[in-house]
């Protein structure tokens, strides 16, 4: 932790305000960032935010390499949305190179797409039961998501980073024998969502953290550009599935989900969060079973070997921008392919978390230090997604200094202890 | 959404400011096809605030993100608006592009009307080491606290190079 | 005389020791149970000895920015007030070491020590996070003890109005003549709901969900206890051990202090004392289940203001009404 964010204002407690560092390191946060709080008592007055701690360099790194290559990274940007990004990426080259998809394989996608949502939205609401001290329904969630990675693991390999995007198609198809334990796995979330509606959204302790806790107004929302859940949550009917449809999306009628499908109206409260993640579970549920019965047969990619891919995509010049909606909201990637040249000429990634950040200011203020946890929650950060680059400090920066001597420290009493 | 009212709209209100716009139509779905677009219109940097304000009257616009492009002599900065969400089929991509002389790298912020663009605009600020006028919060977000490189500059990428090579030896240097 | 003070000395180590070596049993049933109800395997029943051995050999860091001597000072504070009031509760049905020294409202004092000592602790440590935790510390005392304070006090004015001259707020005379018995039915009402009062008052004493708003790990890291390591953490981990089995004799004593023995006829000997003891152990365990274990695993955690306005409106509530019955009770 930085140094000055310690630095307690002990002598101020009598003042009006005072400042808690929330980050980068601290148990609500599974991720570094940092928060600074002045509070007035337990009131929030005031927050700064400075994301930054987990940069990567991917997009630099990724216009150093050939494209194939790039596609593996843009899976690393995340683990929780690693199908998310290369969906976006891929549609993006295929857009700007004019390559087309075969059916079959723009349903797999779909299908590994919406899976991610449901172990996503079910891995936020047992992060969300953490943040409000409620450890039972996080154990009995996330209990409940393993049967999503069981699958995704069971259809791709992986539990995470799935490998199943590539531009022209999918790399592993979903085979007709695997399908049964796909309906296995839905029919056990059906059975259980209505009981996962009433131990979140009937709770009453649960209601009492929740309710009016971290309201995002819906012109807050427009005028801030938030996107995903966050956004449906005050009421804004913003969905890439419905409003600009792709892959499978495009063959069923998705509309977004906001409060008023459960029957209240949209505050745009963390308790309205649930509702919408909870609801979009049972939204996925459908399309992927939609998209297995109608499952469509045919090849999986449409340049199947993969140096002829390569030198497709060298030839290939253009701009192209790729959406998905992302469990936690719109990701897009704009690329920039120039001809006679493997690596992509521009990059741009944009995470969902990206768009939230501003969101989080009018959630913050006005509540009370307790509810920091659930609101940092609400929008479901990733701090992976969002901060993709890490380079270096200038030299003789004050934080570059702080970190080597935290490093020196640590390796030091490293040394101490093992004698 | 009706793509010709949309340019002319943006023709008539930048004049001689508006220099071109593409429409990008892409065929989706396998049942029923449908049609999606990517429109892109390219302004001059001194209309760009024009652009942005007739946009936010004319529309509910959300801005996704803004990408840089280092082209050498210029950066060309492109705002990805969606306009139109809301219903089926209903939203498109709308880009408004504007090109920045290296000499010269600077524009005016669209905080005031979307404050949402202040993530994007900051990044821009410290990975492109463009001056964006007006933005009330001009910190690096993504970079330490006094970080002076910019890394996706084309032309400054030896000193990048150089911070990533002392960084990543520093982190795996063994005493 | 020196020989009844070495058997006081004697006495007094094996209270000390048994109570710490019950508490940390309690502490680890606590942790296995909870796990088994969330669908957890949970760590062994021996957790809680491995951790404070764990914490007494780490390095107990003092914060640059503390007051060290008062940081270092009310850990024992707090293991030493608890540890006292070992000996002023009758454990295992035995008369306590200390009984005719002290009384119920010395218990009550005794009880606001160690959250005291932490309050001191936490502001003493000066990090935002302590200072936080300690300030919601101050206004959990003030919510609770308010309840807490009516339901004793309204305990013994019953038995003083019944026998008058007794040595009322004495435990062992609270203890051996149960309330139950002596009351009609009004004010058999007025003491289930003092009853309900302090088992809603113990989660709150002890800390623990849905009361734990002053350590809240997820929002102000630990709070009190978040600069706090090694042999302090331990002896604070110690105190809240023996604390737990002292919420729940006091409720054994007050509500529960019948034995067994003499329904099966083994009065006396070393035969009626470990079927007393066993059912005592049984009956605070009983307590601890029911305040502590399942109203952690079934609650979210509270917020300041939320579980002050419960304490001061409806618990307070329940408990004068639960005193006025007894005095109806008395009048009728």
């Amino acid at each position: 932790m930085n140094n000055d964010s310690i630095n307690l204002k002990v002598g101020q407690c009598a003042a009006t305000t005072y400042t808690v560092p929330v980050g980068p390191v601290h148990p609500a946060l599974k991720e570094p960032i940092r928060f600074s709080f002045d509070l007035d008592g337990e009131r929030i007055v005031g927050v700064d935010i400075k994301p930054g701690f987990a940069h990567r360099g991917i997009e630099y790194m990724g216009m150093k390499r050939n494209l194939i290559q790039a596609l593996y990274l843009s899976e690393r940007i995340c683990g929780i949305c690693s199908i998310s990004h290369p969906l976006a990426f891929t549609q993006a080259v295929e857009n700007a190179a004019g390559i087309e998809v075969p059916p079959r394989a723009q349903y797999i996608r779909t299908i590994i797409g919406e899976l991610e949502r449901v172990h996503s939205h079910l891995l936020w609401a047992g992060v969300g039961a953490h943040e409000l001290g409620f450890d039972t329904l996080l154990h009995l969630t996330w209990n409940v998501r393993e049967k999503s990675m069981d699958l995704l693991e069971e259809l791709t390999g992986n539990r995470v980073d799935y490998a199943i995007p590539i531009f022209s198609g999918v790399r592993r198809d979903v085979p007709a024998e695997k399908a049964h334990l796909a309906y296995e796995a839905l029919d056990y979330y059906k059975s259980l969502l209505q009981q996962m509606i009433d131990a979140f959204l009937h709770d009453k302790s649960v209601e009492m953290r929740t309710r009016d806790v971290g309201a995002l107004t819906y012109d807050q929302a427009i005028e801030l550009c938030a996107v995903g859940p966050t956004a449906r949550a005050s009421g804004v009917k913003k969905d890439v599935r419905q409003d600009m449809p792709y892959l499978a999306y495009a063959d069923m009628d998705i509309r977004a989900i906001t409060p008023a499908d459960f029957g209240t109206e949209p505050r745009g409260d963390v308790y309205d969060n649930i509702i919408v993640r909870l609801l979009e579970v049972q939204q996925s549920i459908g399309i992927i079973e939609y998209c297995l019965e109608n499952l469509p047969s045919g090849e999986l990619m449409s340049i199947p070997k993969v140096p002829a891919l390569l030198a497709a995509l060298k030839k290939a010049s253009g701009e192209g921008i790729g959406r998905h909606e992302a469990p936690r909201g719109e990701v897009i990637h704009y690329v920039r392919l120039a001809e006679g040249v493997e690596e992509l000429a521009v990059w741009k990634v944009k995470a969902p978390t990206y768009s939230n950040l501003m969101a989080w200011v009018p959630k913050f203020l006005g509540d009370e230090i307790a509810d920091v946890p659930i609101i940092a929650a609400s929008i479901d950060p990733c701090m992976c997604c969002m901060d993709r680059v890490h380079l270096a400090d200038a030299a003789g920066n004050k934080t570059t200094r702080m970190k080597e001597e935290l490093v020196r420290l640590s390796r030091e009493k490293t040394r101490r202890i093992c004698g | 959404m009706n793509v010709e009212n949309l340019f002319a709209s943006f023709k008539h209100a930048l004049g001689g400011a508006y220099l071109g716009d593409r429409t990008i139509e892409r065929t989706v779905g396998t049942i029923d096809p449908g049609k999606v677009y990517d429109l892109w219109i390219t302004v001059e940097r001194d209309s760009f605030h024009n652009a942005v304000a007739h946009l936010c009257t004319e529309y509910t616009p959300h801005l996704s993100v803004i990408s840089g492009d280092d082209l050498g002599e210029n950066v060309a900065l492109n705002y990805h608006f969606t306009v139109g969400w809301g219903e089926r089929y209903g939203e498109a991509t709308f880009t408004i592009r504007t090109m920045l002389p290296k000499s010269d790298l600077s524009i005016p912020t669209i905080t005031d009307l979307l404050a949402g663009a202040q993530t994007s605009e900051r990044e821009k600020i410290e990975f492109y080491g463009i001056d964006v006028v007006g933005i009330p919060d001009s910190r690096n977000l993504f970079l330490p606290e006094g970080a002076t490189i910019h890394p996706w500059r084309k032309d400054l990428e030896e000193e990048t190079a150089k911070e990533v090579k002392r960084m990543v030896k520093w982190e795996g240097r063994n005493e | 005389m020196s020989a009844t003070l070495l058997n006081a000395v004697w006495q007094g180590l094996i209270i000390l020791v048994g109570g710490t070596f019950l508490g940390m049993i309690y502490k680890g049933l606590d942790r296995k149970l909870a796990a088994q109800m969330q669908g957890r395997i949970g760590p062994p029943l021996r957790q809680p000895f491995f951790d404070v051995v764990k914490l007494m050999v780490k390095e107990n860091v003092v914060p640059d920015h503390a007051v060290a001597w008062l940081f270092n000072l009310m850990p024992l504070v707090s293991l030493a007030a608890v540890g006292t009031l070992l000996f002023y509760l009758p454990l295992g049905g035995f008369e306590p070491l200390l009984g005719g020294f002290g009384d119920l409202i010395l218990i009550l004092y005794l009880l606001a020590v160690p959250s005291l000592a932490m309050v001191l602790g936490g502001f003493a440590a000066g990090s935002p996070f302590a200072t936080v935790g300690a300030q919601r510390e101050l206004v959990m005392m003030m919510a609770y003890e308010f309840p807490l304070a009516i339901t004793l006090l309204s305990l013994g004015w019953y038995l003083s109005s019944v026998m008058p001259g007794a040595q009322v707020f004495s435990l062992t005379v609270l203890a051996s003549n149960p309330l139950w018995g002596l009351v009609g039915p009004l004010g058999f009402i007025g003491l289930l709901l003092l009853f309900c009062a302090l088992m809603i008052v113990t989660p709150a004493e002890l800390t623990k969900i849905p009361f734990d708003i002053p350590e809240a790990e997820t929002e102000i890291a630990g709070g009190i206890l978040a600069e706090y390591s090694g042999r302090n953490m331990a002896m604070f981990y110690l105190a809240d051990a023996i604390k737990m089995v002292v919420m729940g004799s006091l409720t054994v004593a007050l509500f529960f202090p019948y034995g067994l023995s003499g329904l099966l006829g083994v009065t006396g000997g070393i035969w009626g004392s470990v079927i007393d003891v066993a059912f005592y152990l049984v009956k605070v365990f009983v307590v601890i289940f029911f305040a502590v274990i399942v109203v952690r695993v079934a609650f979210a955690r509270l917020k300041i203001g939320q579980a002050a306005r419960l304490f001061w409106l409806p618990i307070t509530g329940i408990s004068l009404l639960g005193m006025v019955l007894l005095m109806l009770d008395r009048i009728v």
